[in-house]
């Protein structure tokens, strides 16, 4: 009885998640085309985002690497 | 008649077009062509006697500014300061008996604090994108014309290789032992004062520019002079009402709100704020006199009056700065009162003026003479390249061919991408710059070579170096004493922006002094 609207809701959720990742490559796709320098600045600033929030909330992910944390 | 007034009376007669009228040469007086100046910057040495310099003064700010806030603060905030500095410690002696350590855990215990993950994590980050974007610089090397192997497939091409290596990177430099991040801190310090130094001079050069090309036009129209007498008087002005606001924030005998509970001083406890809010605008002052003095052959008022609207911005960043629990930091406690989101904008701002500053310098190459045709023998022979301006005219596109090609459009690229005007002519219409680069290599027979616009391993250095910047904004300056919530903000960020607001003064001072301390050296 609940297999149905779980099995559609899962497929609402993949095809979201694949919405997402190819809306996502067609942006940068776009905006490499336009112009490389903008594409540069978007790998800094996910540098600047991922750094801002790891400088956050690192702790849980960084104990557990196979660094010499552990 | 000293050379000044000389020079003022000469240009005085071109203000008024040979019309001999008091006005046009008191203005002129005070706006010389400032043109020579920039040129002072003689030699790469020059730079990194400055990036030193202002390390040393960066180190040693930071070194009064963190003393200063350390016997000021309460106990609860010293102990929640020092926290992080007995960690540090300890780990510290334990690599120095361990030679092969083992881990964190062993050498401190199983619970370190936070806040060294945090910058464990911003170190690893920062050090994948300084790799990634230093691996750009060194791969787009060989780039000289559009269509090249670098320019269409590793400037412009193969981004899904890119993010992957991006990936793997940012992926691989967390698995890096920690011993490794301590070196990285320090070649990160420099990398910062190189990328603030950088900007300092961009921030010189544009002064400059913008003084000459009011100038050049006030010798047709007086009204420009006027115009740049105006601008010049609004800088003042704007200088003054940040030093009449520094003293109204961090000051707190001057602010009525400032007496809180937390609060137990009055002005004189906040003598380290009050001594560079008054030191700024005297040195500003001390730079304007020294342009208009005869010592300067080439000095301006305009850039004069925009430095030290710049130094007293920088003291006033700085001061905003100040740990948000300091005392003489009023404006740090009202931040702390409003809401999240004001603390998330003034975050985010910190990062988009990286972000922005990073992609100007980046694009303009020609700034310290590393424009695509800095490799044409443009350079003079002795080395002595010059730093800020380098005359445009090298001829780099006419080699290519293109005699009618402006060579000051392509090397002052400032946009995104801009085609120069040779890729405008060669391609018509053709604004797509992929395709500029793929028509130039298929038909490459019957069209010349377009030079690339803007120096491609230039940009990624930049990138690198500001990837190494936000480590440090990150950090706290490599102190690990940063705010939690809060980006650019302690102690070190204090004596960073002090030292950028004295550097930028003590620059601007030697390019016009230097001529006259160094006649026989070709500016």
């Amino acid at each position: 009885m609940f297999i149905l609207p779980a099995a559609a809701t899962s497929c609402a959720a993949s095809l979201a998640a694949s919405c997402a990742c190819w809306s996502a490559g067609a942006l940068g796709r776009s905006i490499a085309s336009r112009s490389a320098r903008l594409a540069f600045v978007g790998f800094f600033s996910l540098s600047l985002l991922l750094a801002w929030v790891l400088r956050l909330g690192a702790e849980p992910l960084v104990k557990h690497l196979p660094c010499e944390f552990a | 008649m000293i050379p000044g007034r000389e020079r003022a009376r000469e240009s005085g007669k071109k203000a008024g077009r040979g019309r001999e009228r008091e006005s046009g040469q008191a203005i002129a007086f005070l706006l010389c062509r400032s043109r020579d100046a920039k040129t002072l910057l003689t030699s790469t040495s020059d730079l990194f006697v400055f990036v030193f310099a202002f390390f040393l003064i960066s180190l040693s700010l930071q070194d009064r500014a963190t003393a200063h806030g350390t016997t000021r603060r309460t106990n609860k905030n010293e102990e929640n300061n020092n926290k992080l500095t007995l960690f540090k410690n300890s780990f510290q002696q334990t690599q120095n008996k361990t030679k092969n350590q083992t881990g964190i855990a062993r050498a401190v215990g199983p619970h370190p604090p936070a806040a060294f993950f945090g910058q464990q994590a911003v170190f690893r980050v920062s050090l994948a994108s300084c790799l990634f974007f230093s691996g750009m610089a060194i791969a787009t090397s060989q780039a000289r014309f559009k269509g090249d192997k670098a320019d269409k497939t590793v400037q412009h091409g193969a981004w899904g290789v890119k993010l992957a290596a991006w990936v793997l990177l940012t992926l691989g430099c967390f698995f890096l032992p920690v011993g490794m991040m301590t070196p990285y801190g320090w070649l990160s310090r420099l990398g910062s004062a190189l990328f603030l130094c950088v900007q300092i001079l961009m921030l010189l050069d544009f002064v400059c520019e913008l003084n000459d090309s009011f100038v050049d036009a006030g010798e047709e129209d007086e009204r420009f002079l006027w115009g740049l007498l105006g601008l010049s008087g609004a800088c003042y002005a704007a200088a003054i009402a940040f030093v009449s606001v520094s003293f109204y924030f961090f000051n707190p005998g001057t602010d009525p709100q400032a007496s809180g509970k937390s609060i137990d001083s009055g002005s004189q406890d906040c003598s380290f704020n009050v001594a560079f809010i008054v030191a700024a605008p005297l040195g500003g002052l001390a730079v304007s006199a020294l342009a208009l003095s005869g010592i300067a052959r080439r000095g301006s008022l305009f850039p004069s009056a925009a430095l030290t609207l710049y130094a007293c911005y920088c003291t006033y960043s700085a001061l905003v700065s100040e740990p948000h629990d300091y005392r003489c930091n009023a404006l740090g406690r009202r931040i702390d009162a409003a809401s999240a989101t004001g603390m998330f904008l003034a975050v985010a701002a910190t990062l988009c003026s990286v972000v922005y500053s990073a992609l100007r310098v980046g694009s303009n190459s020609s700034l310290l003479g590393l424009g695509p045709e800095a490799d044409e023998g443009t350079s003079s022979s002795d080395g002595a390249t010059p730093l800020i301006s380098r005359r445009r005219g090298g001829g780099g596109a006419r080699r290519y061919g293109h005699e009618n090609v402006d060579d000051d459009a392509h090397l002052t690229s400032a946009g995104l991408d801009g085609v120069s005007p040779a890729g405008a002519r060669a391609l018509p219409g053709d604004e797509n710059e992929n395709s500029l680069s793929a028509t130039a290599v298929t038909s490459s027979s019957s069209l010349p070579a377009v030079p690339i616009s803007y120096s491609y391993p230039f940009f990624h250095a930049v990138f690198a170096l500001a990837s190494m910047h936000f480590a440090m904004l990150f950090s706290g300056y490599g102190s690990g004493a940063a705010e939690r919530a809060l980006v650019d903000v302690g102690w070190p960020s204090v004596g960073v922006k002090l030292a950028c607001a004295w550097v930028s003064l003590a620059v601007y001072a030697w390019t016009l002094v230097a001529p006259a301390l160094f006649p026989d050296r070709v500016f």
